[in-house]
């Protein structure tokens, strides 16, 4: 899968779930909305790091 | 820089305004003078809630708030007051003109920055007022500028700002946990045991010694860990996890989170800003009042972020080299704040006070002692400064035992069983909303009468309860 589309996902992921999340207040829903937004910023942080190296 | 001032310079004067008039709104400042009084008068800082508080007599109490009880005791009702909301404007100020100047160090462009203090700003807020956590925010947006654009000694200026910041709010404790993660990014970015990781190792160990010292000692640190995990925190809607309903979330921390994930963390320094990134997060999701902590950490790195999509050489940011321009910006921003400030003054919801002082003065002025419980624990701060008055909870809550906070809860909801609790604890005076099942339960009970009503509050004290309390 391609990383642009592997992106695309995320985004959709992470607008659904934080959607989810707060409106839903907390719960498992709260923290699934977390571990995709972590999931995210770790991909688009640490994206290419190797090649930095 | 010169946007993000010219945007400081609007919510600054919604602050001043909302400092101004925050005695009339804020029930907590009646027991911090209460607090800053007892200090002055005695010399020390009390360990344990006193007989005022007569379902929790002798519990331990942290005074963590004791610095800015005494700037409350000294300024208010006095003609010194508008120093202390010079003070606490400040303050605000301070914090935003501290992140837009750490994201201009960073390389920033003028944009970006403006964009990121904007929401600083915003999720300030709906929690701004004359409270510890206000000069708080400035100690923490000063040791995030340090630690991300201060090298060698400079460094060390963190642990100043960190004895300070725990003199005045418990919130300090984050400082040590940030430096924590801090040094764990760099030593997994050096993967080595090297100087650099040496010198931010210290710096934490520094850091965690700094929030001992205060008139509280261990006290402190041990307050604020108990409370991460407190269960009253069900009780107090500060405590509760964000909701798009809130602005100081919704238009604060949220943006910057999802930019943040969207366009990652800086190549310098990539594990520091992720492991701080996922800290402050998670504390945003879970508490309302971790909004602004939130943002103040993220702005300065998102805005170096986001410069990668706005550099300072586009039209956009460019535009605000011009003369003219910025000539423009700050009198349209000045205009704006002027009139803001002047909207909100003539604001009668604003401006008025929404405390029922006047139900607890009535009720002091009633011969004899009275065991008041207030449906919300903050009105009885007021209750503090009469005598006469015994208060069941106040604003203070934190030592409040667990017990206590239970039988509150099952009073204020008018839950099964509420009439049994106020027998059982001696409750004399009940102060509750019109609009509420207790408020509405109040006229039911028999040898109670009501002394006080008004469109909003009812008070309603037991039939000759002068005698029954000694």
């Amino acid at each position: 899968m391609s990383t642009s589309r592997v992106q695309r996902y995320a985004v959709a992921a992470i607008a659904i779930s934080v959607a989810a999340a707060l409106f839903v207040r907390g719960g498992i829903a709260l923290d699934a909305a977390y571990v995709v937004i972590l999931a995210l910023a770790f991909a688009t942080t640490f994206r290419g790091a190797r090649k930095c190296e | 820089m010169r946007v993000a001032l010219a945007i400081a310079a609007i919510f600054i004067a919604r602050f001043a305004v909302g400092a101004w008039f925050d005695p009339g709104r804020n029930g907590d400042i009646a027991w911090q003078q209460w607090l800053g009084q007892q200090i002055i008068h005695t010399g020390h800082l009390p360990l344990a809630l006193g007989p005022e508080a007569f379902a929790a007599s002798g519990a331990p109490w942290v005074p963590q708030e004791w610095a800015l009880s005494i700037l409350v005791a000294l300024t208010l009702g006095t003609p010194q007051f508008p120093f202390m909301v010079l003070l606490t404007t400040i303050f605000g100020a301070a914090t935003l003109v501290l992140t837009a100047w750490s994201a201009k160090r960073l390389g920033s462009s003028s944009v970006a920055t403006g964009l990121c203090t904007l929401c600083v700003a915003f999720s300030m807020v709906e929690s701004y007022g004359i409270r510890a956590q206000v000069f708080a925010w400035a100690l923490l947006a000063g040791v995030m500028f340090v630690l991300r654009t201060c090298e060698g000694r400079a460094r060390w200026w963190i642990v100043p700002l960190i004895v300070a910041w725990a003199n005045v709010h418990a919130s300090a404790m984050l400082a040590p946990a940030v430096l924590v993660l801090w040094t764990a990014g760099v030593a997994l970015e050096e993967r080595t045991w090297n100087g650099r990781v040496k010198g931010y190792a210290l710096l934490t160990v520094a850091a965690a010694a700094a929030v001992f010292l205060t008139p509280l000692t261990y006290r402190l640190p041990l307050y604020a860990i108990s409370l991460v995990h407190s269960p009253i925190r069900f009780g107090i809607q500060e405590w509760q996890p964000a909701d798009l309903s809130a602005t100081s979330f919704a238009l604060g921390p949220l943006p910057l989170i999802l930019i943040a994930a969207l366009l990652g963390t800086s190549k310098l320094r990539r594990w520091p800003e992720f492991l701080l990134f996922a800290g402050v997060t998670w504390m945003a999701f879970t508490a309302l009042r971790n909004s602004p902590i939130c943002a103040i950490v993220l702005a300065p790195a998102v805005a170096q972020r986001l410069t990668a999509y706005l550099p300072q050489k586009i039209r956009i940011n460019a535009i605000f080299s011009e003369r003219p321009v910025m000539a423009m910006l700050y009198c349209g921003t000045l205009t704006a704040a002027v009139l803001s400030a002047f909207t909100l003054a003539h604001t009668p919801k604003f401006i008025n006070s929404t405390l029922p002082t006047g139900a607890i003065a009535q009720l002091a002025a009633v011969p004899g002692k009275h065991q008041l419980l207030c449906q919300d624990f903050a009105w009885c701060s007021s209750a503090l400064a009469y005598p006469n008055l015994r208060e069941f909870m106040d604003g203070r809550c934190d030592p409040f035992p667990l017990p206590v906070w239970n039988d509150f809860e099952t009073v204020s909801k008018a839950a099964h069983g509420w009439q049994a609790v106020i027998e059982r604890r001696g409750v004399d005076a009940i102060l509750a909303k019109n609009s509420t099942a207790l408020g509405r339960a109040l006229p039911h009970l028999r040898q109670w009468q009501r002394i006080y009503a008004n469109k909003t509050y009812r008070l309603y004290i037991r039939r000759n309860s002068a005698v029954a309390v000694n």
